[in-house]
């Protein structure tokens, strides 16, 4: 089936085969106890994941504590990295986990416990020719629910194929498409008002 | 083609999925219908946004201490489970245990309950040996983290319920006899590198939890 010329801004840029192959050197070392190379890949990776957890929970000091968790929980695993995906896609669908559990518990205790945390605003890149859209949007898609967030932030700013946000979700790919397309109108909603 | 059909076939031409007979198809609708050609005309309007949010944002601060401290105490925890001296190992066990317990209590008062404690390290983790620099570091920040919490409770103690000022008052008793536990033994027995990321760890996580009620009570 002949597939029409994807006219979207591509997420995911080509990594050289240098980049790559220097990944994976530095997965194996950290696979075999070395937590200095595991450092450097924490440092080449904790924007990514510090932004998907933000802007899960909508609270900067549960993104720095999920984002310890991701970390924390992804040197225990690292023996069950098997190179089949980009590393950074293999962290990834480990930081919905963290999030999506925090979640869980979190709502288990709503009403019994004070919540310390309101929105925190935080400033990301906003282009000058628009000073207040990406601003918006950022608050737009924190407003979003729960599972249309994750879904949109997968697909639409992470750059994740249906399939990889299916696994990372651990839901159907009709229901992520489903979410996605949900995601997508409330936003035109929002930002059209 | 039928409008209502159209909508969730929008998504997917945006997306460049469509075959390419799909995508002619859609096209020809999109060429008669208003309606349609605004919402497809928006999508890409919110994809083109979408696109230039950033995908990376770093913290504000440097959270790898913290996860070199929060590894360095899963490698203390295994290792006291599996340490041979008699009554070392058992004690390490527990205070590392009773340690944890406060954490996860004080912690579960503002947001809620957190998960159990790290599972060993896989087999072949390298040990961690953290530096006298790093001890003494977060021991300071643990002193000055403590001392704010202090003032910001009897500042608003209050306002706040008693239930909520008994908690934190359990909870800091808890920690503080924890941290005092280990820093004693560590005196006892400063070459022991087991009690070093022990303490290291625990005043890390400890730290965290402090602040944590520091914006709790300062917010009233």
């Amino acid at each position: 089936m002949e597939v029409v010329a994807n006219l979207a801004t591509p997420r995911a840029v080509a990594v050289p085969v240098a980049d790559v192959s220097g990944e994976r050197s530095l997965v194996a070392q950290a696979q075999s106890g070395d937590l200095d190379a595991f450092e450097v890949l924490y440092h080449g990776s904790v924007g990514l994941v510090h932004a998907l957890c933000l802007r899960m929970s909508g609270s900067a000091a549960l993104a720095e504590d999920l984002t310890q968790e991701v970390f924390v929980r992804a040197w225990r695993k690292l023996g069950s990295f098997r190179g089949e995906s980009a590393f950074q896609t293999w962290l990834t669908r480990l930081a919905v986990n963290v999030v999506i559990t925090s979640q869980r518990r979190r709502r288990l205790w709503e009403g019994k416990v004070t919540l310390v945390d309101d929105l925190e605003p935080y400033a990301p890149v906003v282009p000058p020719s628009h000073p207040g859209q990406a601003v918006d949007l950022e608050r737009a898609i924190a407003g979003l629910p729960p599972g249309a967030r994750t879904v949109f932030l997968l697909h639409d700013v992470h750059g994740l194929a249906h399939t990889e946000v299916a696994a990372a979700t651990g839901s159907a790919i009709g229901t992520c498409k489903a979410q996605l397309h949900r995601a997508r109108r409330l936003l035109r909603e929002v930002l059209s008002r | 083609m039928i409008c209502e059909r159209m909508s969730p076939l929008l998504d997917d031409l945006v997306d460049g999925s469509l075959s390419a007979a799909e995508a002619a198809l859609v096209r020809e609708h999109l060429a008669t219908c208003r309606r349609c050609s605004d919402e497809d005309a928006e999508l890409r309007a919110l994809r083109a946004a979408t696109g230039r949010l950033p995908v990376a944002l770093e913290p504000a601060r440097d959270l790898w201490p913290s996860i070199r401290a929060r590894i360095a105490f899963a490698q203390a925890t295994e290792r006291g489970a599996e340490a041979r001296l008699p009554g070392r190992g058992q004690w390490i066990t527990s205070l590392a245990a009773a340690v944890v317990v406060a954490v996860a209590l004080a912690v579960a008062l503002v947001s809620g309950p957190v998960g159990r404690p790290a599972t060993p390290l896989e087999p072949g983790g390298r040990e961690i040996v953290p530096a006298v620099a790093d001890v003494a570091a977060v021991g300071a920040r643990y002193e000055v983290a403590r001392r704010e919490l202090q003032a910001a409770l009897d500042s608003r103690r209050a306002q706040l319920a008693p239930e909520t000022q008994r908690t934190i008052d359990e909870n800091l008793a808890v920690i503080d006899a924890a941290v005092a536990q280990i820093g004693a033994a560590l005196e006892r027995d400063p070459g022991n590198r087991d009690l070093a990321g022990l303490l290291v760890a625990t005043c890390e996580r400890q730290v965290e939890v402090l602040e944590r009620f520091v914006r709790v009570v300062g917010r009233g």
